[in-house]
């Protein structure tokens, strides 16, 4: 029996017609099902924004967490995709010290890891050459995909996109997670950005959880008036799947309307309350907050500096990219 | 349109009197506003027509009208956001006159230096809190002024203790009631240094408990640092004791520019305009003896002359009054079976406690009141009994099922829960469309719900069926959300404050349609949750209040409002008539509710004191 499904599935046209199309079709369903499951549109509003703890790296100048992300982007572009997944490594020790909520890790993961999955999967099916490998050949009735196959070469290349953006992502979001907006004005107002871009950020970052929370209003008034955002119980199978997607894509112009026009509504009075504020009238803006910096800070200067050393050296010794 | 140039600018923070931070007295000044008209377009209607108006240092100002009747469109142009900012055409002026007898034409003046001489606060403290953090957002304004550190810091600390937030300064905005963020909005407008505040309806969000500390902060800032305040204001009942003027508006004029204990009588004047004027007033006007000094502001002083005139009366007569009390109504309580049970919920939010094992049985065709203090569990109670909330621990049934987490579009075929923003209840292009909504996302199946028209009837816009939803004031969205849960045949509601931000004639439309809907539905059960006490009184069976999670009180609102220490210490205060009562009659276990009916009881009272002085 075993023998006979082997063969129908992968020696037969209709078989191996089936798994390109599981290939093609079901793995990029899988960012939206981990979504779906593990954060819902509720679970938007733990997404980017600040969360309050008393940890060391709540405790850093927010400048230094704002070059943060800066250095390890540039870093991760300089470095060999091996060297890249090193460095991935290095990001997480903030994260260890950090000891996020368990809300937040499972956002973390599906917000990180599903699209580096996707990534992995897209380079893996296009990013072939007719000399690779190929682990899956497609069959002629999927011609009209315009890939041949699921080739080796092109997950590798795949992983080495992935390693770039984990550890981007990973290293932004500490600054995100950990940075009241206030500090982000004033990090970026210090770092000589403009400060009507510190504000913009400030706000975006204030007001993203109410805007999330007022997704989430809406859309329980729209099921109070009969429309069924539920998620389905067997959230796993493709149908299911399909249907709540389907129900939540025709719900997009119900629910924009009372988002926009509510959001609109605010902007109008933010603008005023930042201009009455004297927003941008003097190009000295002085602050309330003063800045000293301590132990800590010290000792992540030094991992920052000793960071930028050890990619030096591991450039030196062909590690690098380029 | 009409523009001045100013004839002098003011230095960031030397308004005149600035800054009145740190109990010192703001200087003297005065603010004219002499608008011949203002229009929001050339061609349309006059919004503001022949206002001459002043206002002065120490001076606290009440601003009273209907919706539409251009009051705060009066409260921006004294702000000096009309019309260079928020655009129109205007004929006229509004100058600030300082001690030293400099004028500044605020209409000209950029935004920034315009709020350091009057500055305002708007009704949805939300969007007027740009920073993270409480200190950071009151320091926003001086830090753009580039003044220095040590002037940014005096001015937070000075801001901040006006409003009594010190305590505040390092928690981040959004852990906030909505009364801190109320205070922590003026704050931040103190900490520009205006002599002169404008709040249009600061307190339309909040408890009574919240309005009554907002209205002292803003009393001491008039009477005690000598801040010029204008308040465009609904709740007369609760604000006008602190006044020293008030000014009716209605159809962009100034009606009436009084001292409050002048300014209600005759009362005729008020109801024409579409304002209800407070409740003590209208007792002083069926009950004119005891007021001939004017109309009582406070409920102390109501009960001051009502003491007075009783001496004399029993002096007269030589006999002992007795105290009359209402009837009293046997306790509401349920019977039949239940609508919504709840047994021993527990939620909490973030590690704190927001119903701590509570229970509650609603009967069907019961209309129960739920009140409480902001942040008290109501909402948390009403969430957690549709669905939208899972308990900790207990649970909720509703019509004898389990009300299941998540699953909403279920719970809303027997029960519709109307929501405090009704903005974000309404999805169509059209009034029609909107009632048309529930039709096309399909009726529950056995309900025999009533067609749109029908609806569109029953709710008083069965002429404005083209009309789009964000045309109509907000009274008629209020009434539009409403009738598009009933298109659903519901067998319950759940009404979260629906009266919030309504002005009386919207009010009174709102409670008619609720008295309809409750003749030709008998059965519909209907849970309120509200701060509106004139709602309970007129339409709740039974009240619960809450406090912290917890029920402290079920009874009768009769009763209910007998026991003010009680309610106050849920954060919630009876209405001015019933705590009169309560404070004539101490023992009564029952209170009138309305200014009617007490005066009532009060004629009662004579006849009685005079019958058994006859005998």
């Amino acid at each position: 029996m075993p023998h006979f499904v082997d063969h129908l599935m992968l020696h037969t046209l209709v078989g191996r017609t089936a798994i390109a199309w599981a290939i093609s079709f079901l793995v990029p369903l899988i960012g939206p099902a981990l979504f779906i499951r593990f954060v819902g549109i509720r679970g938007l509003r733990n997404v980017l924004t600040y969360e309050p703890s008393h940890s060391v790296i709540h405790r850093l100048d927010p400048r230094l967490k704002l070059l943060y992300p800066a250095l390890i982007g540039v870093l991760s572009v300089l470095l060999s995709w091996r060297w890249v997944y090193v460095l991935f490594g290095l990001t997480l020790i903030p994260w260890a010290l950090l000891r996020p909520s368990l809300v937040r890790v499972r956002i973390l993961a599906v917000i990180v890891v599903a699209p580096a999955l996707l990534s992995i999967w897209s380079q893996g099916l296009y990013y072939t050459t007719p000399k690779d490998h190929l682990i899956f050949a497609y069959p002629i009735t999927m011609a009209w995909a315009g890939t041949a196959g699921l080739s080796t070469a092109g997950l590798v290349y795949g992983a080495h996109e992935a390693a770039r953006v984990l550890v981007t992502a990973s290293a932004a979001l500490i600054f995100v997670f950990t940075t009241q907006p206030s500090d982000v004005v004033w990090a970026t107002t210090r770092l000589l950005v403009a400060q009507r871009l510190g504000l913009a950020l400030s706000v975006g970052v204030r007001f993203l959880p109410n805007l999330f929370e007022r997704l989430n209003m809406v859309m329980r008034a729209a099921e109070v008036r009969g429309y069924d955002f539920s998620r389905p119980e067997r959230w796993w199978r493709p149908r299911a799947a399909v249907n709540y997607a389907r129900r939540m894509l025709q719900a997009l112009p119900l629910l924009t309307v009372p988002i926009l026009v509510g959001s609109l509504r605010g902007c109008r009075q933010m603008a005023l309350v930042a201009d009455s504020r004297a927003l941008g009238v003097t190009r000295q803006r002085t602050t309330y907050r003063t800045v000293a910096l301590g132990l800590a800070d010290g000792i992540a200067l030094v991992c920052g500096v000793l960071l930028i050393a050890g990619t030096a050296m591991v450039i030196g010794l062909g590690g690098g990219r380029f | 349109m009409s523009r001045r140039r100013q004839s002098d600018v003011a230095r960031p923070g030397a308004g005149p009197g600035a800054p009145a931070l740190h109990g010192r007295k703001s200087g003297r000044f005065e603010l004219r506003a002499a608008i011949s008209s203002f229009r929001y377009h050339e061609q349309g209607p006059a919004v503001l027509t022949g206002v001459e108006l002043s206002f002065g240092p120490g001076e606290m100002v009440v601003i009273a009208g209907p919706s539409g009747s251009g009051k705060s469109t009066l409260a921006l142009a004294l702000a000096g956001l009309v019309p260079g900012r928020v655009g129109g055409c205007l004929d006229g002026q509004v100058t600030l006159h300082s001690g030293t007898g400099v004028a500044l034409d605020l209409t000209s003046l950029p935004l920034h230096e315009a709020a350091q001489h009057v500055g305002i606060t708007f009704q949805n403290p939300e969007y007027q809190l740009i920073q993270y953090q409480v200190a950071a957002e009151v320091a926003f304004g001086p830090e753009n002024l580039g003044l220095p550190h040590e002037e940014v810091v005096a001015r937070v600390h000075g801001a901040l203790a006006a409003v009594r937030a010190d305590d505040l300064a390092q928690e981040a905005i959004s852990s906030l009631s909505g009364g801190q963020k109320q205070r922590v909005a003026i704050a931040a407008a103190l900490a520009m240094a205006p002599p002169l505040l404008v709040l249009d309806e600061p307190t339309s969000d909040l408890d009574p408990v919240g309005t009554q500390q907002v209205m002292e902060i803003l009393h001491e800032l008039s009477h005690t640092r000598g801040h010029g305040v204008v308040l465009v204001e609904h709740k007369l009942d609760e604000v006008v004791r602190y006044a020293d003027r008030v000014i009716l508006v209605d159809g962009g004029r100034v009606l009436i520019d009084e001292h409050p204990r002048r300014a209600f009588l005759p009362t005729a004047r008020w109801h024409a305009a579409g304002v209800r004027p407070p409740e003590l007033v209208t007792l002083a006007e069926l009950v004119p003896g005891p007021f001939t000094a004017g109309a009582p502001l406070s409920v102390e002083a109501a009960a001051a002359a009502l003491a007075d005139a009783r001496l004399v009366l029993t002096d007269a007569l030589g006999a002992q009054v007795e105290t009359v009390s209402p009837a009293p109504a046997a306790r509401a309580t349920p019977s039949g079976p239940p609508a919504f049970e709840a047994h021993g919920l527990r939620v909490s939010y973030k590690g704190k406690v927001a119903l701590a094992d509570l229970s509650l049985r609603v009967a069907q065709g019961e209309w129960l009141a739920l009140i409480g203090a902001n942040g008290s569990g109501k909402t948390t109670l009403g969430a957690t009994l549709m669905g939208f909330l899972t308990p900790d621990a207990g649970r909720a049934s509703c019509f004898g099922e389990p009300v299941r987490f998540g699953r909403i579009a279920k719970q809303a075929d027997r029960v519709g829960y109307l929501f405090q923003n009704v903005d974000d209840m309404l999805f169509g292009a059209s009034v029609a469309a909107e009632l048309e909504f529930t039709a096309r996302h399909g009726v529950p199946a056995g309900h025999d719900a009533p067609s749109a028209a029908e609806v569109a009837a029953l709710i008083g816009l069965a002429d404005r069926g083209a009309a789009h939803p964000y045309n109509l004031s907000g009274g008629e969205r209020q009434r539009l959300a409403l009738g598009a849960l009933l298109t659903r045949a519901p067998r319950a509601l759940i009404l979260d404050e629906p009266t919030t931000g309504l002005d009386e004639l919207h009010a009174e439309a709102l409670f008619d349609l609720l008295a309809r809907v409750r003749t030709a539905l008998g059965s519909l059960t209907c849970v309120l949750i509200t701060h509106d006490m004139r709602l309970v009184a007129r339409f709740a069976d039974r009240v619960v209040a809450l406090r912290a999670g917890e029920i402290v009180l079920d009874t009768t609102p009769r009763r209910a409002f007998a026991q003010a220490a009680l309610l106050e210490s849920c954060g919630v205060r009876p209405p001015a008539i019933a705590a009169l009562h309560g404070r004539l009659d101490p023992e009564a276990e029952e209170v009138a509710v309305g200014a009617h009916e007490l005066s009532n009881l009060l004629a009662t009272t004579r006849e009685r004191t005079m019958h058994a002085a006859l005998r």
